[in-house]
This record gives structure tokens, C-alpha cells and sequence, in this order.
């Protein structure tokens, strides 16, 4: 409250007031505050509450597809890799009519009916029909700009787009890391970001001799170091490599920073058990192939729709720990005895 | 005010926040809000509305009050044309209502009867103007507003239920979704045998509104079944025009009608399209209405198919990586009820990975994770194994990272697992488990200290509590053990839990040889913490008076003489000799005597603190205090038979001056009478710790307080008969009556109790003293104090001659005859006489601290003349007052 200026605090108000009067919630999409206050009311038909002022300019529908991946990749023998493959979609529509109905048709390649149809899919409460094939769903929505209009995740897609291995070694202050990075054959090579990152919480890096086979190594707010790999990896071998030796001191508030050395340096080797995190941003890409024809987007109320279609795939959480430290996971969870015991 | 002002200042009204008060402040907003029109004002009057809202509760101390902030609020309404206008008009009813409804929590009901029913009026005359274009937004908010009334005093719109049905039917507007919301609530509160209590339950307004809105006698009120089904399906069939949050609202209404009337529930099916619309969601709203539906109308909307749609769709978005963790473990919660309602359904979860911690869970959806898994495999044979096998995971990231959640997250598995599957198998994993990872993390012993008094609580007779302790006792106490002297501090916790427990928990030999070895030796004693050291001598301690010292005499004894050697902690010190003299010289047996008797033990139970108890004030007094009456005997001192002093009369002044000023430093003490009234029983209620406090004038004095430890029965038989005769001390300043007021704290059973005595009413005679007698004529009190009396009244009158008003003389004459006169003397002031025949009385009365009154009582043919002379005009007026009484 305190860093909101008066007219942000109003506007606040506003919203609290119109769309949650006496702490009851009425509608939870701030964007239709103002059409909620002056409303359409001419017509003879109920409007409903989700449209209050219907759109009169030509009608169009904007859908972007935003694919996540997290991964943790331990490069041990006992311990199973573990990878989800997961994305939303939105849609920003401005279509005429009352009340009006969007129909759009979500392909994913490597199909999405694990178990039982919609499988990994959830959908907002917008929608009000899904009709599966082997390979597509079928949304039937009415607009809802303000929340995803679906949620999907692949759980057959097991291979990383990324592999890593990742070492780290301690020796008093001084850290050695060596990570490698191999893209997945068959995965576009074309990356908006694509960066690691090693961070030491609490401590002071400095690099001691960085050596990279691509990109460049720096020390971000004094405790990780990034390693920007650049737009892409070499095309022959699809492998990049960093190997750099750094120094690590203990925070000090004060500006005069003083060398610890191997005096205190109890609870460094936490930093063993450390991962690099892996950050890469690719645009008009999905990892799962996932995507919207754009022919097949039909509005109820509008025989012709000007219609786009956008994505990006983007890593989360996407972890390579040190492969010669302890490890947060297990080999195998006793999924077939619970299963077993579930059935009995 | 802090939180008024910071609102204020966020709604740009900063400037009022130098009101020093409520009413001023609240003068100053409907200042702003009669303000002329225009539109700069209009982003005040808003503001001020909105701060209206917000701090109704702080703004209303009267009826009057109420009735300002309406007056004002409806004046910005029905004056304010502009653009902006229906944001202003809306929240000038939001203001409107809540002041009102706020104003029942501090007005009485009966003041706010008139504006309540005004108020209903103008909100019902406001819906009632369907498909007016013009006030879409206002109606609405007047919809909402009268929800909110009906939802403070149920069955308030009962009446209007037929005329709110047309209005939801006829209203083409977005309005319709208020309106349905608040048809749904009345004819849902309409049906209803019992409405739940809200806060203004009791202070329900009496009100007779004659609205149009509602219909005329004779209409009915959803009396048919047909009515009310067909409302029903009025709201499902609208549904649709709603958004999510208002479908689910009105659906809970219609679930509550359900509930409330059986044989609507043979229409449940209406609701059916509603379930297949929500059962792909991921919105938790949408999501809890099909929960709440399968729970209360499961098996008449619920096919089987449908049943299992949803067991799915709750294990997908319970673990669906797309959902923020707080939507997950919603979800988690609404499976886990699900199947505890529905066992028959665990059979159906085809992919036991959707209840399986994974690598990305936090430490909240694991504990949740587990805890489902632990309830779906209750009663089932040979699941301990895979039940732990699933901990693993959660136990690994403890390996990484020590988190607190993480600990937290494990201990509570490891109990609900002990609670679900309380075999063998698990028995024994758990303890070994909660010590192996208490070796690697000793900051785990509170967890697991924690978890050991929860098992005892819960399973009594469970050997899992004494077989862990036993192996930690046993793990912290090998050389080898991970503890550190920062550390120490958890493994004496196990130490001091242990020596509550039996001899074979304990080990107390193994952990005082533990303790002799790397604790109080001579390297590592010096270093112990204060704490650290009473917190092992507090384990000696219970070792002595819990167990039998004869099995550990050697090592106790040991460890008490090497901490006396190497501690240098003077407490450390003393508490370690007096442990130690007191073991090798008492017996076991006097020992136990020593250590258990006393409850009020520093170390009985360390760390705690006693609670305070309430002081009960009571409105009547039980205790009385009374002055007690001077003794009338005769004093044997003036038997003795004295010489004449032989002191010149300037002598005596000076040697009574210097002997004064040592008198006047004592206290005055006046003899009181305490006993108890009819309303108390000393002997059924004991008074302990009695205090007796003073409160006298500032210029008159101050009475020290009196303490009585114990209010005893002096007399068995009857408790009123056995007063305590007190010394009342006064300091004063000045011999003046004065009402004192008294106070009387004591303990009655250990409860405090406070009261308030009758006054003590102070008058001149309690100040009457005889002339001190200097030490050196203490043997010739007569003399001296006759020798005295003559000085001073030589002196005094002396002195009145003067100018200097240090003396002043009097005459009075009494109307009594002799004999009625002498007697009082004897009996008022019998030590005050210092010389008397038939003819006359010379009393000299000292006044604390430095007043003197002498008085010269002459008889004559049937009157006395009484001359006085005193050192204080004041005197003069009690004096006579004095007299008076003696009529």
C-alpha cells in the first residue's frame, strides 16, 4: 500500500468495488471493470456478465502457445533423469455479438491421450465443449482474455532438448566447474537466449581463468556465474563446453572484503551438492511440436476472423546437478508395488 | 489512528490526516462531501466515499453519526450528474450499506430502526427499475448490497422473493447476474429450517416497508413445490450468461436449497450440464462447485462415468506442472476428501505416479502427496515397504538442503504413516529412520522430540516413542557422536526428555561417562555457555530425583566434582557443590525429600513461567476497618508519686524544642480495628497476603499501607468476633479531619481479589496526643508535662499579643454542669490533663507534627469557661466543632 500512488489505489478500489463488493466475487477479470461500470444495455437479449459491451470493429482472435521445460538431469547411474513438458495457451479475442462461441483445434504431433482423452489437458471454465482425436482437441470457448485458455503436458516426451553434464569441485576457496551442453539432434537451433547459470548463494565468485569453447563467461550480482553461450550452439558437433576455475569468498556487508581462505569455510560444502541452471528462450518454436491452425479458427458470430497464431518454447527450472555430489532424488519410486496395492 | 491515516493518505486525502480525533475528521468529510458540484470534486467525493467504507467501524460512534454519513452520502448521490457518475453513485451505496451495517455492531438497534427500513426502501426501488439503461451498474451494486443484508439478517427480503424473481426474469442487463445472485441467497435462506448465526444475529431491526416492489397481500411466496422448482431451474437455465465466480455462487445456493428441502433434490439432474461443463477445468472455483456437488448431490447428479471424469481430473490438476503449486495442492486436498468419501474409487486411479512425490515437488506437496498415499493404503497388507520406499525422495533433498519445511514435512509423514500403519515393520523403520537422520542433521531433534509427545499422546501404548529414545541415547553418547559444542544444546534436549522416561531409556551411566568424556572435561568445560552448563546441571538434578543414585552414584558424582574443578562460572560453581554435597551426604531417600518437596523450585520446572491470574474485583466490601476506641482507664503512671522540677521555664522550651523536632519524624499512630463482614468466611475462605492501602489528600498527608501475610481466625467459633487491631501509621502534614479512602488487595485461594473499604473518616480527637515528655523527665511525666503547659501557654499568649500569627487565644463557654463536664474530660481527654482541682482542668493536647492545643476548663456556677491557646487559627474552628459533640 505504501508504494501505490492515489490514482493506482483508485483504480484498485474500483475494481475491488465493482467486481468483489463485501468481499463476494463477481467476476474476476479486471480488464472488464470499466465495461462492467458503463455496460451495454440496449439490446433484447440477456447480455451476459462475461461481455458486457459487445466488440463492434472487425473481429480478431490472437493465440499464442508458451511451451515450458524443466528438467533435472543428474548424470548418475542410479538415479533416473526426471523432465516435464508443459505449456498454456491463450487467446485474446475482440469478436462481435452477444455472446459469442471461438472454436480452435490444438495439434500435438506426439498425441495427447495418455490415459483417458484430454489426457494432460485442462481447460478454463470458458470453455464449454473438447472434442479429441488421436492428435487434436477440439476447444469450443466464449472469449476469456484474461486467463489461459488451456493447460497441457506431455509426460511421453522424456528426452531433454539439452543435455548437460556438470562437475564442480571444491579445494578451500577455490571452485572448479566444468559443464557441458549437447542439443538434442532434430531441435531447432535457433535460440532468443540461451545462457547457464551457476550460483553460489552467499558467497563472493571471481574468475580465476575462464575458458569456454563458445560464448563468454561474467559474474552476475557478485554470486553466479553466467555463462552465455550466444543465439547458437556450433552446428557440427551441437556441443558447447565451459571450464573455468573461480574463487569464492565469504560476503562481507563492509566494503573491504577480506579473504577467508581455508579458515572458515564451514558449510561450503553445500555448494558441492550445487546445479547449473540452464535458460533458453526459443521463439515460434514448441518442443512438442505443439500448435493452431490458424484455419481452423471459427467464430459463431463472424464468418471472417483475422487470426494469429504465436509460440515460444522456454526453459523452467532446468537443472544439471553436479554429478559427483549427493543428489536430491531416488533411483525409482515403487510405482508397480503401490499400483499393485492401489488395485488389490 | 496509524491505519486511518495511511488510508488516508492513499486516497490522496493526506491532508485531513492532521484531525486529531474521529468526530473532527468526520466533520471534515461530509464537509467535502456537501461540497459544491464539479468535477475536480468528484475524485474527492469518491475518495471520501470510498474511506467512508473502509473505516465505518472507527467513524460511527452515534445514531447521530449514521444519520450524517447518509444525509451527505445521499445528497453526492442524487446531486451528482456527471460523467464519471455511476462509479460514484455505486459507491455511495456501498458506503451507504456498510455504514449501516456497521453502525449495529455500536448503535443500539432501535435508533437505527427508521434509516434501516428508508435505507431497504430506496436499494429495493432501485432494483426494481429493470432494463433502465441508464443505472445498469447501480442496480447492480444495490443487488449486491441488499445480498449483503439479507445475508446479515436472513429472511429479511423474505417477502420479496416472487417480485426479485421477476426482476431476474424481465432484467436484460448485465444486472441479472446480481439479481439471480440475490434471488438464489433469499429463496435459498426462504426454505430454510435453521440459518447459521452471523454476527448481528440478535439485533434484528424492526422493519414494515411498504415498497412497491413488494406484492400485496394475497401473493404468495414460493408456497408450491412447482414455484420454487421452476425458479430453480430459472438459475440453472441462466447459468450460462454468468461468470464463473457467479455460477458458483448461485450453484451453492441451489446446493443449500437441496439440503434444505429433500424433494427439490428430485430436480438435482437440472444441474447435470453444469458438472460435464466443469469437469475439464483447471479454475478452482469451477472446480470446487463439481466438488462440492459430487459431495452433498453426488449420487443423483454423479454417474459412474462421471465419477471417475472427476477422480481424474483431480488427480491431473493435482499434480499438472502447467498450475501453480497453491491451485495443486487445492486440488490435492478436494482428492484426498474425495477419497476418503469414496474408497471403492482408489481402485480406479490407473497411474499411481499423479500421488507419487516427484523430484519438482516442494516440501508441502510431498507431506501432502504421502499423507494421501499413507490414507489409500490403510488397512492394506505388506504396504510399509513401498510406503517408505516413496519417502525417499523427500529424504535425499534433506541430504542437499536443510530446510526447516523439509524437516518439518518429514516428521509429519513419518507420524501420519505411524497413525495409518501401526505394525511391526513400521515400528521399527520409523525410529530407525528419525535416527539416522538425526545423525546426519542433528537440528532435526526438536522434530523429533515433537514427534515422540505426539505418539505418547496419541498411542499410549506404542513402543515406537522409548525405542527411538533408547536409540538416540545410544547414538549421541558413542564417541563417534556428531555433536559439536554449538550443537550440544539438541543432544541434551534427548538427554533431558530420556531421564523423564524409565532407567532403561535413560542410561543415565552412559550418558554421565558421555558427558565426564567430552563435556565437562577439562578442555571443553571452560568453554560451556551459562545456559549450556545449568541446562547439564539441571540433568544432574533429575537424575538425583528420579532415580535411584546408588546405580550411578560414582559417575554423577564425577561429573558434579569435574565441573566444580573446571567450570569458572561462579553460578556453575555453586549449583555443582550444592548438587554434589548434597549427594555425597544425604541418603537416597532424603535426597528425593530435598528435590521433590518444594513446588515453588527454581529448577522444578525451568523455563516456564506461572500464569498470570485475573484479579476479581469485588463489588462489595468483606472487610471492615474501624478506629478503635482510646482507653478510658486510668493511666498507673500518675499513681507515681513525683518531685518538683527544678528548670528554669526557658530551659523547658528549649529542651521540649529540640525534643519535638525527633517526635515529629515518627509516625502518628492510630490504633484500627480490621475484621471481616457477614459476606466472607475466613475459615471456608482463607485472606492471604492482605494489603491495605491509603489513598489521604495530598495536603494532608499520607498513611503508610498495612500487610498482613495471613488474615488468621483468631476467635474458632465465630469469625466475626476476631478483629485485628492494626496500626493505622499517619504522616501528616497537618492535624486536620480528612476522609481517607481505602483499598484491600489479597489472595483468597490463590486468586487474586481487590475491593474497596468504607472510608476512613480521620477527626480531630484521632490527632490528640498527651505533651511528649523529654527523655531525661520520663520518670516526672506529670511534672514535666504540668511544668510544660505553663511555659507554653506563658509563651503562646505571649505570642498572640504580637503580630507575627504564630499563636492565637480563645474563649468559649459550655453550657454543661460540672459533673456531666468532668466526666467527658476524663473521658476524652484523659491523658491530655496535666493539672486539676474542683474549680478547674488545664489540658495541653500535642497535635502531630507541631500544633499545640491548651485548654484552661474553668467552672462557675453552672458553665465553664473554657480558655484556649493554640499555634494553629485552623484549630480554633475544629475545636469548636469539637465541642459541639459533646452536647
Amino acid at each position: 500500500m505504501t508504494s501505490l500512488n492515489t490514482a493506482l489505489t483508485m483504480q484498485v478500489h474500483q475494481f475491488v468495488n465493482t467486481c468483489m463488493s463485501f468481499g463476494r466475487v463477481t467476476c474476476s477479470n479486471p480488464f472488464l471493470v470499466s465495461q462492467l461500470i458503463n455496460p451495454s444495455g440496449k439490446g433484447k437479449a440477456k447480455q451476459p456478465l462475461w461481455n458486457p459491451v459487445p466488440h463492434k470493429a472487425k473481429s480478431q482472435v490472437i493465440i499464442h502457445i508458451k511451451e515450458e521445460v524443466r528438467c533435472m538431469q543428474f548424470n548418475h547411474n542410479e538415479v533416473r533423469d526426471a523432465m516435464d513438458v508443459y505449456g498454456s495457451v491463450t487467446c485474446k479475442s475482440e469478436v462481435e455479438g452477444t455472446a459469442p462461441e471461438i472454436c480452435i483445434t490444438l495439434i500435438q504431433p506426439g498425441g495427447n491421450d495418455q490415459n483417458i482423452n484430454g489426457g494432460g489437458l485442462t481447460v478454463s471454465s470458458a470453455v464449454s465443449s473438447i472434442e479429441y482425436t488421436a492428435t487434436t482437441s477440439r476447444l469450443r470457448f466464449r472469449p476469456c482474455n484474461n486467463q489461459p485458455l488451456c493447460h497441457y503436458t506431455l509426460p511421453h516426451l522424456t528426452k531433454p532438448p539439452i543435455y548437460g553434464e556438470f562437475k564442480l569441485r571444491l579445494n578451500k576457496s577455490l571452485v572448479t566447474v566444468y559443464l557441458q551442453l549437447q542439443l538434442q539432434a532434430g531441435i531447432r537451433n535457433h535460440f532468443q537466449q540461451l545462457e547457464a547459470h551457476i550460483p553460489f548463494y552467499g558467497l563472493q565468485v571471481s574468475i580465476v581463468k575462464p575458458s569456454s569453447s563458445v560464448g563468454s563467461v561474467s559474474v552476475q550480482s557478485g554470486s553466479t556465474l553466467v555463462w552465455n553461450v550466444g543465439s547458437k550452439f556450433p552446428t557440427k558437433l551441437l556441443n558447447a563446453t565451459l571450464s573455468t576455475v573461480c574463487k569464492l569468498r565469504r560476503k562481507i556487508d563492509s566494503s573491504a572484503e577480506q579473504e577467508v581462505g581455508g579458515k572458515d569455510m564451514n558449510g561450503w560444502e553445500q555448494f558441492t551438492s550445487s546445479c547449473a541452471l540452464v535458460l533458453f528462450k526459443m521463439a515460434d518454436y514448441t518442443y512438442s511440436g505443439t500448435r493452431v491452425d490458424p484455419q481452423s479458427i471459427m467464430v459463431s458470430s463472424a464468418p471472417k476472423v483475422r487470426c494469429t497464431v504465436t509460440t515460444e518454447c522456454v526453459s523452467s527450472q532446468y537443472k544439471i546437478w553436479n554429478s559427483e555430489a549427493e543428489v536430491p532424488s531416488v533411483t525409482d519410486m515403487p510405482v508397480q508395488d503401490l499400483q499393485k496395492l492401489l488395485i488389490e | 489512528m496509524s491505519c486511518v491515516n495511511r488510508n488516508l493518505v492513499a486516497l490522496g486525502l493526506g491532508y485531513l490526516s492532521e484531525s486529531t480525533d474521529f468526530p473532527s475528521l468526520l466533520d471534515q468529510l461530509i464537509k467535502i462531501l456537501l461540497e459544491e458540484k464539479g468535477s475536480e470534486k468528484f475524485a474527492s467525493k469518491y475518495n471520501v466515499a470510498i474511506f467512508i467504507e473502509l473505516e465505518s467501524a472507527a467513524l460511527i460512534f452515534s445514531a447521530a453519526d449514521v444519520e450524517l454519513i447518509f444525509v451527505a452520502l445521499k445528497n453526492v448521490f442524487q446531486e451528482c450528474t456527471k460523467e464519471n457518475s455511476p462509479l460514484l453513485h455505486g459507491q455511495c451505496i456501498l458506503s451507504m450499506t456498510t455504514v449501516l451495517l456497521q453502525a449495529f455492531e455500536k448503535v443500539n438497534e432501535e435508533e437505527l430502526g427508521v434509516l434501516f427500513t428508508e435505507h431497504i426502501e430506496f436499494l429495493l426501488g432501485l432494483v426494481n427499475q429493470t432494463n433502465n439503461v441508464n443505472n445498469i451498474h447501480i442496480r447492480s451494486i444495490a443487488a449486491r448490497c441488499l445480498t449483503e443484508i439479507e445475508i446479515c439478517f436472513p429472511q429479511i427480503l423474505k417477502n420479496c422473493v416472487d417480485s426479485l424473481y421477476m426482476a431476474a426474469v424481465v432484467e436484460t442487463s448485465i444486472a441479472h447476474q446480481c439479481y439471480m445472485s440475490l434471488l438464489a441467497l433469499v429463496i435459498s435462506h426462504s426454505i430454510a429450517d435453521k440459518i447459521n448465526e452471523t454476527s448481528l444475529w440478535g439485533k434484528y431491526p424492526n422493519t414494515q416497508w411498504k415498497s412497491n416492489f413488494i406484492q400485496q397481500e394475497g401473493d404468495t411466496l414460493i408456497t408450491g413445490y412447482t414455484d420454487l422448482k421452476e425458479m430453480v431451474s430459472f438459475l440453472v437455465d441462466q447459468l450460462p450468461l454468468c461468470s464463473t465466480e457467479g455460477v458458483a455462487w448461485i450453484t451453492m445456493q441451489i446446493i443449500d436449497m437441496m439440503l434444505h428441502k429433500p424433494d427439490l433434490q428430485a430436480s438435482a439432474q437440472v444441474l447435470k450440464p453444469l458438472v460435464l461443463h466443469f469437469s475439464n477445468t483447471y479454475s478452482t472455483v469451477a472446480g470446487h462447485v463439481v466438488f462440492l456437488l459430487e459431495k452433498h448431490l453426488g449420487n443423483l447428479i454423479f454417474q459412474e462415468k462421471d465419477m471417475i471424469q472427476l477422480l481424474q481430473q483431480l488427480l491431473l490438476n493435482s499434480s499438472h506442472p502447467s498450475l501453480s503449486a497453491s491451485t495443486r495442492l487445492l486440488y490435492l486436498d478436494w482428492l484426498s476428501d474425495y477419497l476418503s468419501r469414496r474408497p471403492e474409487k482408489i481402485a480406479s486411479i490407473q497411474d499411481v505416479n499423479f500421488v507419487l512425490p516427484g523430484s519438482f515437488d516442494g516440501p508441502e506437496t510431498h507431506l501432502k502427496k504421502l499423507k494421501l498415499l499413507s490414507s489409500l493404503l490403510k488397512n492394506k497388507k505388506e504396504s510399509s515397504v513401498p510406503l517408505l520406499h516413496a519417502l525417499a525422495t523427500l529424504q535425499k533433498q534433506m541430504k542437499c538442503k536443510s530446510s526447516i519445511k523439509l524437516k518439518s514435512a518429514l516428521i509429519k509423514v513419518l507420524y501420519r504413516y505411524l497413525c495409518d500403519h501401526h505394525n511391526v515393520d513400521m515400528s521399527a523403520e520409523v525410529p530407525r529412520i528419525l535416527v539416522a537422520v538425526t545423525k546426519e542433521d542433528i537440528s532435526f531433534v526438536p522434530f523429533v522430540l515433537n514427534f515422540i509427545h505426539c505418539v505418547q499422546d496419541i498411542l499410549p501404548k506404542s513402543s515406537v516413542p522409548s525405542c527411538l529414545l533408547t536409540s538416540l541415547v545410544m547414538a549421541f553418547t558413542q564417541p563417534d557422536s556428531a555433536a559439536t559444542l554449538a550443537t550440544f544444546h539438541f543432544v541434551l534436549d534427548i538427554f533431558l526428555m530420556a531421564v523423564t522416561q524409565d532407567l532403561c531409556i535413560c542410561q543415565p551411566k552412559a550418558i554421565l561417562n558421555y558427558l565426564m568424556k567430552y563435556i565437562v572435561c577439562e578442555e571443553v568445560c571452560g568453554l560451556l555457555s551459562w545456559m549450556l552448563g545449568h541446562q547439564i546441571l539441571s540433568l544432574c538434578f533429575k537424575l538425583m530425583s528420579n532415580y535411584d543414585t546408588v546405580v550411578f552414584f560414582y559417575e554423577l558424582c564425577e561429573v558434579l566434582k569435574m565441573f566444580m574443578a573446571n567450570s569458572e562460572d561462579v553460578d556453575l560453581l555453586d549449583r555443582a557443590h550444592i548438587y554434589h554435597s548434597l549427594l555425597v551426604s544425604l541418603s537416597n531417600k532424603k535426597l528425593k525429600e530435598v528435590f521433590v518437596s518444594p513446588k515453588q523450585s527454581i529448577m522444578a520446572s525451568e523455563n516456564t513461567f506461572h500464569s498470570a491470574s485475573a484479579i476479581c474485583k469485588l463489588d462489595e466490601p468483606i472487610l471492615h476497618l474501624k478506629k478503635e476506641r482510646r482507653a478510658t482507664m486510668q493511666s498507673p503512671e500518675k499513681l507515681i508519686l513525683e518531685t518538683n522540677l527544678d528548670i528554669p521555664e526557658a530551659d523547658i522550651l528549649k529542651l521540649y524544642a529540640n525534643n519535638i523536632s525527633f517526635v515529629a519524624q515518627k509516625p502518628l499512630i492510630i490504633k484500627g480495628r480490621l475484621s471481616t463482614t457477614s459476606r466472607c468466611n475466613v475459615k471456608l475462605q482463607p485472606i492471604q497476603a492482605l494489603a491495605i492501602f491509603f489513598t489521604a489528600p495530598e495536603a494532608w498527608g499520607r498513611i503508610e499501607p498495612i500487610m498482613i501475610g495471613h488474615y488468621a481466625v483468631k476467635n474458632s467459633s465465630e469469625y466475626s468476633e476476631s478483629p485485628h487491631i492494626v496500626d493505622i501509621e499517619c504522616f501528616l502534614y497537618k492535624p486536620y479531619p480528612a476522609v481517607i479512602q481505602v483499598r484491600a488487595d489479597f489472595s483468597i485461594h490463590n486468586v487474586c481479589h481487590m475491593c474497596t473499604l468504607e472510608p476512613l473518616s480521620l477527626d480531630l480527637p484521632d490527632f490528640f496526643q498527651p505533651l511528649p515528655v523529654h527523655d531525661e523527665f520520663i520518670s516526672a511525666s506529670v511534672v514535666w508535662r504540668r511544668a510544660l503547659f505553663h511555659s507554653l501557654w506563658n509563651s503562646l499568649e505571649e505570642e498572640s499579643l504580637t503580630v507575627s500569627n504564630a499563636a492565637f487565644t480563645s474563649v468559649c463557654v459550655l453550657q454543661q454542669s460540672r459533673e456531666d463536664l468532668r466526666a467527658k474530660l476524663y473521658e476524652e481527654l484523659h491523658e491530655c490533663i496535666v493539672e486539676e482541682n474542683k474549680d478547674f482542668f488545664h489540658v495541653g493536647i500535642y497535635l502531630f507534627p507541631t500544633s499545640h492545643l491548651l485548654m484552661k476548663f474553668l467552672f462557675k456556677c453552672g458553665s465553664t469557661l473554657v480558655r484556649i491557646v493554640t499555634d494553629d487559627v485552623n484549630i480554633l474552628a475544629h475545636v469548636n466543632s469539637y465541642f459541639k459533640t459533646w452536647l
